[in-house]
């Protein structure tokens, strides 16, 4: 039974590498652009919280009311005022911009906040679990975090092909020069992708600050679990970015009943593996 | 003579040091079809790069309406009423055909173009319409490129080489097609190789070469052999 809880809680883990990577594959989607500050943004998304739950007394779950639509805001001017003026030249410049970005990011939160780590109490939701079969019992609180990370990801996917938003950011995609012509401000809609990720972003972070420790310098392992996520489930698919977080959850879930040290290289190795093997990931989009 | 819709004055335009138009005059009217001809490489395409805002100029280069909107950008001139077709047809592959349309016109003021009369003039779409729209053959994603022109119910439409690689049979149908598009009083700019066809249906003819214009006027005015030297060069 230790073997399938394993599994069990790499599968939820999953969910939340999922979602760190969601906010990763749509820009990379929409604008050929890694974000390199992705993780630097989630940890902001959990300062954010946290000093709206201190100010507020709002429930850790509760701040998204007001962290989501500010790291919307923020990912928008981000995208309009640092990203857009360097993207369609050539591909290091906003590569180099978003790697600025987490270095300043990583440093003002260190300014602010030192580099105590810090966490945000959820209350009794903690430890309230269900028991599904004899040994084994889930966290509501993992539970529910899956949950909402496949209706992210489901949300998301229906954004990019059901409505005109979505179809603006797959024609910018596929030709950028042309979609100008369909009447389409191709900063604004760069602009709305890094808001669409931002609000996602804060999603991650909040969840993040509820589950594990965060301190400024905590970024760049998100960044690399997203990255990975995406890598492993095929570039610009949202459920691939799903299963890829899975899987590397999973990985990481036996790789820790294995021994404790080899959490984490277990994810990687599941990673090189799938990088050597299947270069273009386990689900790649059909072109 | 019809009221001038679009007049370019003297346009010059680059790419980079290199210099591929010199100082283009051409005057479209209201409701009139002018055909843009040309060698390989004469300028027609950036021309109409020029004019739709892909290619950088300076603002009095272009008047719609009296109005400079020369090197404004690209979706702001979409929004003054100017549609390309563009060479290559350059459908969004991620998109199904029917998308490829509703692209094209949901940014736009309403009009008589919609989904359905666009299904109306080319059937074969409406029969096509979930499918990828570079799933079709090259004549169908010329329609498709057609009617998502159609969709933003422009004004002007410039149509870039818009027979090139299609079968003959294909080629009659499109033009068929064209008769209806310019009944609706749209005004239109035709880039073609094919200049007796091109010349057939337009009022006007502007014949580019090496960046000036090399002859200009109606078809009728100037003989075969006259616009044959225009296009080649006067040395041929
Ligand atoms: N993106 C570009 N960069 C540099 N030079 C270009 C570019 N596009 C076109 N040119 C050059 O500008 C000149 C005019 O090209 P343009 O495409 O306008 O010609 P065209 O009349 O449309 O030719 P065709 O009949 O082959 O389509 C040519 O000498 C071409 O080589
Ligand atoms: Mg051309």
């Amino acid at each position: 039974m230790d073997w399938v809880n394993a599994i069990v809680q790499g599968v939820l883990l999953g969910g939340l590498y999922a979602l760190f990577a969601a906010g990763l594959s749509l820009i990379f989607g929409v604008m050929r652009l890694v974000n390199i500050a992705h993780g630097d943004l989630i940890v902001l998304a959990a300062y954010i919280a946290l000093v709206v739950v201190h100010a507020t007394g709002l429930h850790p779950l509760a701040s998204a009311i007001i962290v989501v639509p500010l790291m919307a805001a923020i990912g928008y001017g981000l995208q309009r005022l640092l990203l857009n003026p360097t993207i369609g030249k050539d591909l290091l410049s906003p590569l180099l911009v978003t790697f600025g970005i987490s270095v300043i990011l990583q440093n003002g939160l260190l300014a602010t906040f030192t580099a105590d780590s810090r966490r945000l109490a959820a209350g009794a939701l903690e430890t309230a679990s269900i028991q599904v079969l004899p040994g084994l019992s889930l966290g509501i609180l993992p539970l529910f975090m899956f949950a909402v990370s496949v209706l992210l990801i489901f949300g998301l996917e229906w954004i990019f092909y059901r409505t005109s938003l979505g179809r603006a950011f797959r024609a910018t995609s596929d030709d950028a020069e042309i979609a100008q012509l369909m009447m389409i401000d191709r900063r604004h809609i760069f602009g709305m992708a890094m808001a669409l990720s931002a609000g996602v972003v804060a999603i991650a972070g909040i969840f993040l600050a509820i589950r594990t420790n965060f301190d400024p310098s905590s970024g760049p392992t998100r960044l690399l679990f997203g990255f990975e996520a995406v890598i492993i489930g095929g570039l610009g698919n949202l459920w691939g970015t799903l299963a890829g977080g899975i899987v590397l959850g999973v990985a990481q879930g036996i790789g820790a009943q294995i021994s404790p040290g080899w959490q984490i290289l277990a994810g990687h190795l599941v990673f090189f593996l799938v990088l050597a093997l299947r270069p273009k990931g386990l689900f790649p989009r059909m072109d | 003579m019809a009221e001038t819709l679009l007049a370019i004055c003297g346009l010059k335009a680059f790419y980079g040091d290199f210099q591929a138009l010199f100082g283009v005059d051409l005057e479209l009217g209201a409701g009139e079809v002018l055909a843009l001809i040309g060698a390989n490489g004469a300028g027609k395409s950036t021309l109409l790069k020029a004019i739709t805002g892909l290619v950088p100029c300076s603002s009095d280069m272009v008047l719609l309406r009296g109005e400079p909107i020369g090197g404004e950008r690209p979706d702001r001139i979409a929004r003054r009423g100017i549609a390309l077709v563009p060479e290559g047809r350059r459908l969004f592959r991620s998109l199904s055909v029917e998308e490829n349309l509703v692209i094209g016109g949901e940014r736009a003021k309403p009009g008589r173009w919609t989904l359905d009369a666009v299904y109306q003039l080319f059937p074969i779409l409406g029969e096509r319409r979930r499918r990828p729209g570079t799933a079709l053959s090259g004549g169908q994603q010329q329609m498709v490129a057609i009617g998502r022109a159609l969709m933003a119910n422009p004004d002007i439409i410039l149509f870039d080489e818009i027979s090139l690689g299609l079968a003959p049979v294909v080629i009659k149908d499109i033009y068929a097609a064209l008769r209806p598009i310019a009944a609706t009083g749209v005004s239109i700019i035709l880039v073609e190789q094919d200049v007796s066809r091109a010349l057939g249906v337009a009022k006007t003819f502007v014949c580019l070469q090496e960046g000036k214009v090399s002859l200009a006027g109606r078809p009728a005015e100037h003989d075969r052999a006259a616009i044959t030297a225009a296009y080649f060069g006067m040395h041929r």
